[in-house]
């Protein structure tokens, strides 16, 4: 991917207008590649289906309507309508941030993102957001109007409690019958054992899940630099700290949970990628189509693999 | 050192304060919200060694300002060690003691004469006390006060020495412990007024060298008295509603003096008395019954309650033992045994009732009230008055019956011929004489017996007027009979002449002759006489003659019709017309004559000349005649003790009691009793006494002084030193320093550990 077209996030984050930080966003991303998604050079074949008028010309199969005298469109994997919900914590951890925009920004920034890319895509995209309990749902439909519910309820103030995972992943389980991708943005500043059954449960009602974990740079590197009293933004616990002394410590324990929520994810599955809020965005959006295309190219691959494997019978 | 105020001390405590913030500034003061404190543990902040030791001089340096603080509030100064205090200067104790009757109640002169011992145990040696008792009068006991040679009782046995303060008081304690109550009236207002008097002025000592009597003292203490510099009143007393408080003067007490009222209560509760009334006038041929007395039930809100008092009033016979008369009685007023003519009577609290007790017999004369707890007014003495004899002289042609209003036999006719009271009836010719109607007036009463003489040769005039108030002439009087009413009338006799018709030669002249002779300075004009019929018309009410009649019931004099008057022409002065005829002649003429009164009738009472004699206006003119505008003299059937006493009596009269007449031929007793106004018991209140301007206030201890002269010295000596401006300043700076020292440690960073 051409990295050139990068977006510097504080300007993103200063548009107000969360349908226009997605598009710009994504048109960045876009002109960042040399083939257009939207086209699947890599997307394998998928079916055919009766064509009709108003679909693409370049989709009909030429060869087959020699064979029958009928118009097909041939349809690949990256046309498959699949469901995509987009999962957004909106407790009060997320209110935290050490630039001019909190996490929860960020994360609904790259929410809108997501829904905007997908949406391209053609893919049913939900929302879901959740703190201690499920907020709001938008089951994932691709109709008209869709992406703008999913902003409009983005764009709703979050009166955020605390962060309470394992509750949200089991009703998102309960919720979502059929398979579909479940891209979760959360800090995920709880303990590992909240979150691993949730996920468990999720991955084994067959769903993919990708994880996106959203932090602040002051929380991944120790930034405090004199003593200070350090009120817990969730529960308002506070707890004295020396920087001196509280910096090894903190970072030896925050490289720890982060390990074990790796260690997590790749046992059962699930993708995780984590990002800062001073990260651009395009790379949180390469790194998903990255990550959601090598799945894609293998899930496809194993299908290819299987049908050679059938005709070589 | 000491303070002025050392409970400011305590706020030394409040660098408790600073310490305790020492000791927890351990606590970061800056808050950092953050995500979650999933992460980290607890740290708190390591302090470097020396900026412990800056923090305890600081600690240190913000103790010693709070010290200083409360250090100046406490007021410090600094006491000399050669320094002594004065002691305090003398004052004057003006002591009024009550010693009228109510102080014989139970025990209240004992606990009058232990508030005076206790006062003068109180005062201080360079104290004087002056002692004044007060009943009807203020008496002069003692003084220790040698500015007041007049006082100065000399208590001791060393002749011509001046004895010291503590003999004198000495002396003065055995004096009022020898005194007794008397049975005199409580004159407090009296009494207030010479204590005012004395405390103003009250003057210095002279020069020791001026009083050789003074050696009596060492040498030394001659000049170590100094003269007292303030004047205080005590009075010691029961302030029974009795005392007499009008004659004090509000405004005229000193200001700087201050009256100590020492209070003595009895512990009884209230208190039943009772006294005679004044006798009513009964005519002189009802019998005597009774008399009047008025009980009373006297109360005392502080000790009482509202039960009605129940007592009984019984006759007892005189004890022959008259110097312990009076305790005789209080003695048996509670052993009374009750008799037939005793009468009992219930008296609600502050209400007295008027009952009637039988008249006594011969022998009794003692009147006890029994039921009353405090007995010092429980026995009154009573004497039956004599009836007292008046006459009513006449000058004209007598009455041929002659009865008198009592029923004695007239004297002899004005001719000297006697009559026979026997064959005596009333006839015509009688009936046309005006003395005639004087015998039928009821002029006497029980206590007067009034009795109508005619002048003659045997008993001419002139009379005393106390015995013959009235002298009426009816006919032309002779010179020498002029002279004698004349004579009769400066020494306050009244006479009253009627011009009837005469029946000389000359009328006219014969009565213009008389009454020149009788006012001859200012004569009475005399015209002929009128035969017309005439009314009384002009009457002067405000006379008074004429005043009891003022009242529109009695003042109608229009059916008294008169037949004929003589007419009269008075000069204007010493003359007044007090009546007039309707043609506007005069009726009645007056005028004074040294201390009695000539009064002139222009015309007969009797049927004859009108119809006066038989009118109802008739008895009470020449009641007003006789009796003068004073009417009837009250007499009461006792007197009070302290009344100014004109007959010699066989005793003092100063205690209750039968007394004798040592004067005159026949014996005479009279009774005295203590007055009523001292058994008048329940307390004033003290406000009347603010009210009469004068200043209350307890006499203060001699301790209390010492030590109200000591705090006043205190605070003289810090005033003068100002210790607590100069521990300000030094808080002040020592504020300064902890600011310095603060902020350069707040500069200079903190070493790391």
């Amino acid at each position: 991917m051409n990295s050139t077209a990068q977006i510097d996030p504080a300007a993103v984050m200063q548009m107000k207008n969360l349908q226009l930080r997605a598009k710009i966003i994504v048109d960045g991303f876009f002109n960042g590649l040399h083939r257009s998604p939207l086209h699947g050079s890599s997307i394998e074949f998928s079916e055919y289906r009766a064509y009709s008028p108003g679909d693409d010309p370049r989709g009909l199969d030429w060869k087959l309507f020699a064979r029958t005298d009928r118009y097909f469109i041939k349809k690949f994997e990256d046309e498959t309508n699949r469901r995509c919900f987009l999962v957004v914590d909106q407790s009060r951890s997320m209110d935290f941030g050490s630039l001019d925009y909190t996490k929860l920004a960020y994360a609904r920034t790259l929410a809108a993102t997501l829904a905007y890319f997908l949406t391209l895509q053609r893919d049913h995209v939900g929302l879901m957001t959740f703190d201690e309990t499920i907020a709001d749902v938008i089951p994932p439909r691709n109709r008209a109007g869709q992406f703008r519910h999913i902003l409009g309820c983005l764009d709703r103030p979050a009166s955020g409690r605390g962060t309470h995972l394992a509750k949200p992943l089991r009703q998102i389980a309960a919720l979502t019958p059929r398979r579909g991708l479940i891209i979760c943005l959360s800090d995920v500043l709880t303990p590992i054992d909240d979150i691993a059954d949730g996920l468990s449960l999720i991955r084994s009602r067959g769903h993919e899940v990708v994880v996106i974990r959203v932090l602040d740079p002051a929380e991944t590197r120790w930034q405090l630099s004199e003593t200070r009293l350090v009120v817990d933004m969730e529960t308002g616990r506070e707890m004295p700290i020396d920087p001196d002394r509280a910096a090894e410590q903190y970072l030896d324990a925050f490289g720890r949970h982060a390990d074990e929520l790796q260690s997590a994810c790749d046992s059962r599955g699930v993708a995780l990628f984590s990002c800062t809020t001073d990260q651009p965005l395009q790379d949180s959006l390469a790194h998903f189509v990255r990550t959601y295309g090598r799945r894609g190219a293998s899930t496809s691959l194993n299908r290819r693999s299987v049908q050679r494997a059938g005709k070589s019978r | 050192m000491s303070f002025l105020a050392p409970l400011y001390a305590l706020g030394v405590l409040s660098v408790v304060g600073p310490i305790l913030f020492h000791l927890v500034r351990n606590r970061p003061r800056q808050q950092s919200p953050f995500s979650s404190l999933l992460f980290l543990q607890p740290s708190p902040p390591r302090v470097a060694r020396r900026s412990r030791l800056d923090d305890w001089i600081l600690l240190l340096l913000r103790c010693l300002v709070l010290t200083l603080l409360a250090i100046a509030f406490t007021r410090p100064f600094f006491r000399s060690a050669d320094e002594t205090m004065a002691a305090p200067p003398g004052r004057h104790v003006i002591v009024l003691l009550d010693t009228s009757g109510s102080m014989r109640r139970e025990d209240l002169w004992d606990q009058a004469v232990g508030e005076f011992q206790r006062l003068v145990d109180q005062l201080g040696d360079a104290d004087h006390v002056s002692l004044l008792t007060f009943d009807r009068e203020v008496t002069q006991v003692g003084s220790t006060l040698q500015s007041q040679p007049d006082l100065l009782e000399s208590g001791s046995t060393q002749s011509g020495l001046a004895p010291d303060p503590e003999t004198l008081r000495a002396d003065m304690l055995a004096r009022v412990r020898q005194l007794k109550p008397t049975w005199h009236v409580s004159r407090l207002g009296q009494a207030l007024g010479q204590a005012a008097e004395r405390a103003k002025s009250v003057t210095p000592a002279g020069p020791p060298e001026s009083k050789p009597e003074s050696a009596g003292r060492p040498n030394g203490d001659i000049q170590s008295d100094p003269p007292p510099t303030a004047a205080q009143v005590v009075l010691i007393s029961d302030l029974q509603r009795g005392v007499d408080l009008e004659t004090f003067r509000p405004g005229t007490w000193p200001a700087g003096v201050s009256l100590d009222v020492r209070h003595v209560r009895p512990a009884v509760g209230p208190n039943g008395s009772f006294h005679f009334m004044p006798p009513d006038d009964k005519p002189a041929n009802e019998p005597r019954r009774s008399v009047a007395v008025r009980v009373s039930h006297f109360d005392d809100p502080a000790t009482s309650g509202s039960q009605p008092g129940t007592y009984r009033l019984s006759w007892q016979s005189d004890t022959d033992d008259n110097t312990s008369e009076a305790e005789a009685s209080l003695e048996s007023s509670s052993t009374i045994q009750p008799g037939p003519d005793d009468v009992t009577i219930q008296v609600p609290p502050g209400q007295s009732r008027i009952v009637r007790v039988p008249h006594p017999s011969d022998r009794q004369n003692e009147l006890i009230l029994s039921g009353d707890r405090q007995d010092f007014d429980n026995t009154r003495y009573f004497v039956l008055p004599p009836q007292r004899r008046l006459r009513l002289r006449t000058l004209g042609p007598s009455t041929t019956n002659g009865t008198t209003t009592n029923g004695t036999t007239a004297n002899q006719r004005r001719d000297g011929q006697p009559t026979d009271a026997s064959n005596v009836r009333p006839s015509e010719d009688a009936r046309q004489n005006p003395l005639y109607y004087l015998t039928k007036v009821p002029l006497g009463d029980s206590r007067f017996a009034v009795e109508v003489a005619p002048v003659t040769d045997d008993d001419p005039l002139p009379d005393d007027p106390s015995t013959t108030p009235l002298v009426v002439v009816t006919s032309p009087v002779t010179p020498e009979e002029a002279e004698s009413l004349r004579s009769y009338a400066e020494v306050g006799g009244k006479v009253l002449v009627v011009l009837t018709a005469d029946q000389a030669d000359d009328p006219d002249a014969a009565w213009s002759d008389t009454l020149t002779r009788l006012s001859p300075e200012a004569p009475l004009s005399v015209g002929p006489r009128r035969q017309t019929d005439a009314l009384l018309a002009d009457i002067d009410f405000t006379d008074p003659l004429f005043a009891p009649m003022a009242q529109p019931q009695y003042s109608d004099f229009t059916k008294i019709q008169f037949w004929s008057h003589q007419q009269l022409t008075p000069p204007d002065q010493p003359w007044r017309t007090i009546a007039r005829f309707d043609d506007d002649d005069p009726a009645i003429c007056v005028r004074n004559i040294g201390q009695g009164q000539l009064s002139v009738l222009a015309a007969g009472w009797h049927p004859d000349e009108s119809q006066l004699a038989l009118s109802s206006k008739f008895i009470p003119l020449l009641s007003g005649w006789f009796w003068g505008g004073a009417g009837r003299p009250v007499s009461m059937p006792t007197r009070r003790i302290g009344q100014p006493f004109s007959e010699n009596v066989d005793r003092p009269p100063d205690q209750p009691g039968i007394y004798t007449v040592v004067d005159g031929n026949q014996p005479q007793n009279i009774a005295l009793n203590m007055d009523p106004r001292e058994s008048e018991t329940t307390p004033i209140e003290i406000d009347e006494l603010e009210r009469l301007g004068i200043t209350l206030g307890p006499i203060a201890e001699q301790s209390a002084r010492v030590e109200t002269m000591r705090q006043l010295r205190d605070r003289e000596l810090e005033s003068r030193q100002r210790l607590w401006q100069w521990l300000l300043v030094a808080a002040l700076g020592v504020l300064a320093l902890e600011s310095a020292i603060a902020s350069r440690s707040r500069r200079s960073p903190a070493p790391a550990t």
